[in-house]
C-alpha cells in the first residue's frame, strides 16, 4: 500500500511541481492540460487498488480505510472531470500552467487529509490544500476573483490559526499526536477538551461553510470563475469532511452529549440559512453558493448521528454516499454554468431563461443534477439524503430528520425555479448550439449518468464499499 | 503552575487578534491580527505540550512545522494585497464590494 501512496506523491506532486517549467520551455503549445487529465485518470486507477483495504502506513501517520478511500476516489473523479472541462475553458488563460499545477498539488493534499492519522501530517496537508486554494480562487486576476481571493485567504488564515489552537488544546489533553480513540476523560480537563473541539469545529466549519463561519462562501462561490468554483466546491471542500471524520470522530465518545447538541444546533441554523437565503437570489451562481451552505447542513445531521453507536455505521455510509451526490452535482452544475458563460449567457435567472431548449444536453443534465440535490426518488440524492442521512438520525432524534425534510421542501423552491427558467421558458433569440468539441457537455452527461445509474438498485453495492 | 501564566498570556493574545480581525478593514492589518491569533495558538501548543515528557518533543516539532508553513500563507496573502493595490489602489477590504449592502 505504501507503494501506491508513493506513486501518487510522485505522480501528482512531481508532475504538479514540474508543469509550469515544462510549459515555459515549450512555448509553442501547452501540454499541461492534457498531462493533468492523464495524471488524474492514472490516480483514479491507482486509488482503486486501495479499495477495501485498511491499515496503518508510514509508522502510523497515515491510516488507510474504506470510507477515506471512497471519498478520495470521488475527489479524484471530481478533479478529473474539472480538468476535462477546463480543456475547453481555461487552456488559453495566461495563468493556466499554474492552474493545473495547483490543482494537482491540492488534490494530493486532499488525499493526505483524508488518510491522516497524526497531527504532524494534518498541519502540512491542511496548509498545502488551503494555500493552493487561495491562489486558485484568484488565478483569473479580474475584479471578482480578486475580491473572492482576498476574502477566502483572510478567512482561511483565521481557520488555520484556529486549527493550530484546537490541536493544541485537544492534543494537550490526549497527550499524543496520533488521532486515537480516546474515551476516559477526567472531569477536570473535559472543559479544555471541549474548548479544543469547538475550535476545531470552527476551523473545519470555515472550509465546509457552516453558518456562523460562512461569511466568505457566497462571495467566493458566487464571484470566482465557475470552473474554479467547481474545483473548490467539489474537491477542496472534502478536506473538511475528511478532517471531521479523522480528527474529531475519535473524540466523540468522551463528549458524546455535547457533540450531539453542538452538531444539531449548527445543522439546523446552517440548513435554514442556506436554503432560505438561496430562495431570494437572482443570480444562479450565487444561488448555488447558498445551496452549498444548505448541503453542508445535511452533512452536519450525519455528524450528529455519529455520537450514538447504534446509528454510527449508517451515518458513516450516509456521509460517503452524500459526498458522491454533492460532488457530482456541484462539479456538474458549476461546469454547466461555466459553459453557459462561455456561450455568452448572463448567469442570472432571466439571462438563463430558455437556454436549456437551445442547449438541450447540458440543460437536461443540469436539471437532473438539480433534481438529485433536491432529493428526487430514483436519483442518487434521494438515497443519500433521505434513505441514509435522515434515516440515520430517525431513531435518536426524529425531529431533526423532520427539520431536514422541511428544508428539503424549502430547497425545492429554488431548484425548481432554475429548472423552470432553463427548460420551460421561451428560448432566447440568439444563434448558439451545442457542438461536438464542447467538452463541458461530456462532463455534464457523465455526471448526470453517474447520478442516475447508482439509484437504480446499485446503492447497496456502493454502500458495501464504505465499510 | 507556570503553564497557567502562559495560557493567560495566550488567551490575551487571542482576544487581541480576534478584536483586530473583526474591527480592522485594511488587509495588512487583518493579516497581522490573524498572525497574532496564530502566535497565541503556538504559545498554547508549546505550553500544553511541555506538561508531558513523551509528547513534548512531538509538540515542539509540530509547532516548528506550523511556523514554517504559515510563511507560505503570509506570502500568498501579501501577494493578493499587492495585486489588490495594483488593481484598485486601495487596501480596504470593504471597498472591494461592488454593490454595497
Amino acid at each position: 500500500m505504501e507503494a501506491v501512496i508513493w506513486s501518487l506523491i510522485v505522480l501528482l506532486g512531481g508532475l504538479g511541481l514540474m508543469l509550469p517549467t515544462i510549459d515555459c520551455l515549450k512555448e509553442s503549445s501547452r501540454i499541461s492540460p492534457y498531462l493533468t487529465v492523464l495524471a488524474t485518470a492514472i490516480a483514479l486507477g491507482l486509488l482503486t487498488t486501495l479499495v477495501g483495504k485498511s491499515g496503518y502506513l508510514f509508522n502510523g501517520v497515515l491510516r488507510i480505510g474504506p470510507l477515506a478511500t471512497y471519498i478520495a476516489l470521488i475527489a479524484t473523479l471530481g478533479a478529473f472531470l474539472v480538468s476535462l472541462a477546463s480543456l475547453a475553458q481555461a487552456k488559453e488563460w495566461s495563468t493556466s500552467p499554474s492552474l493545473y499545477s495547483l490543482m494537482m498539488l491540492a488534490l494530493l493534499g486532499v488525499y493526505f487529509v483524508l488518510y491522516v492519522a497524526d497531527a504532524s501530517v494534518l498541519v502540512p496537508a491542511w496548509a498545502l490544500v488551503s494555500v493552493a486554494s487561495y491562489v486558485l480562487v484568484g488565478i483569473k486576476k479580474d475584479d471578482n476573483s480578486l475580491e473572492a481571493a482576498a476574502k477566502y485567504a483572510l478567512m482561511g488564515v483565521a481557520s488555520s490559526s484556529l486549527l493550530i489552537f484546537g490541536l493544541a488544546l485537544v492534543l494537550g489533553v490526549t497527550k499524543t499526536s496520533a488521532f486515537v480513540q480516546f474515551t476516559v476523560v477526567p472531569h477536570s480537563i473535559k472543559a479544555i477538551l471541549l474548548m479544543g473541539v469547538m475550535m476545531l469545529i470552527a476551523s473545519f466549519g470555515f472550509k465546509l461553510g457552516v453558518v456562523p463561519f460562512h461569511g466568505w462562501l457566497p462571495d467566493v462561490y458566487g464571484g470566482a470563475h465557475p470552473l474554479i468554483v467547481s474545483f473548490i466546491a467539489g474537491v477542496i471542500k472534502l478536506i473538511s469532511i475528511g478532517a471531521f471524520l479523522r480528527v474529531l470522530q475519535p473524540l466523540i465518545p468522551s463528549i458524546q452529549n455535547e457533540w450531539f447538541w453542538i452538531m444539531t444546533f449548527l445543522s439546523v441554523i446552517t440548513m435554514f440559512y442556506g436554503n432560505l437565503a438561496a430562495l431570494v437570489q437572482k443570480n444562479v451562481q450565487r444561488m448555488m453558493a447558498y445551496s452549498s451552505i444548505g448541503q453542508a447542513g445535511y452533512f452536519l445531521i450525519a455528524f450528529a448521528a455519529l455520537s450514538f453507536s447504534n446509528t454510527k455505521i449508517i451515518a458513516l455510509e450516509g456521509i460517503g454516499l452524500h459526498v458522491t451526490t454533492y460532488v457530482l452535482a456541484k462539479v456538474g452544475i458549476f461546469v454547466g454554468l461555466a459553459y453557459f458563460a462561455r456561450k455568452g449567457f448572463d448567469l442570472t435567472l432571466e439571462g438563463l431563461s430558455g437556454v436549456g431548449r437551445k442547449l438541450p444536453f447540458s440543460g437536461t443534465s443540469i436539471s437532473i443534477l438539480l433534481l438529485s440535490l433536491m432529493g428526487m426518488p430514483p436519483l442518487m440524492g434521494f438515497w443519500s439524503k433521505f434513505m441514509y442521512i435522515f434515516y440515520s438520525i430517525m431513531e435518536v432524534a426524529p425531529w431533526l430528520a423532520f427539520l431536514g425534510i422541511i428544508n428539503s421542501g424549502i430547497s425545492v423552491g429554488y431548484y425548481a425555479m432554475v429548472i423552470r427558467y432553463l427548460l420551460f421558458s421561451d428560448p432566447p433569440k440568439v444563434d448558439v448550439k451545442e457542438e461536438t468539441p464542447d467538452l463541458e457537455i461530456y462532463v455534464l452527461v457523465i455526471t448526470a449518468l453517474l447520478t442516475i445509474i447508482p439509484g437504480l438498485g446499485l446503492i447497496n453495492v456502493l454502500a458495501s464499499l464504505l465499510s | 503552575m507556570e503553564v497557567f501564566w502562559y495560557l493567560i498570556v495566550s488567551s490575551i493574545l487571542f482576544a487581541i487578534g480576534v478584536y483586530g480581525l473583526i474591527t480592522k478593514r485594511n488587509i495588512i492589518r487583518m493579516l497581522l491580527s490573524a498572525e497574532v491569533i496564530f502566535n497565541a495558538a503556538l504559545l498554547t501548543f508549546l505550553s500544553l505540550a511541555s506538561l508531558d515528557a513523551a509528547y513534548g518533543a512531538m509538540g515542539g516539532a509540530i509547532v516548528i512545522i506550523a511556523i514554517s508553513l504559515s510563511a507560505a500563507e503570509v506570502g500568498v496573502i501579501v501577494s493578493i494585497a499587492i495585486m489588490m493595490f495594483r488593481m484598485r489602489k486601495t487596501l480596504d477590504v470593504y471597498e472591494l464590494r461592488k454593490f454595497k449592502g
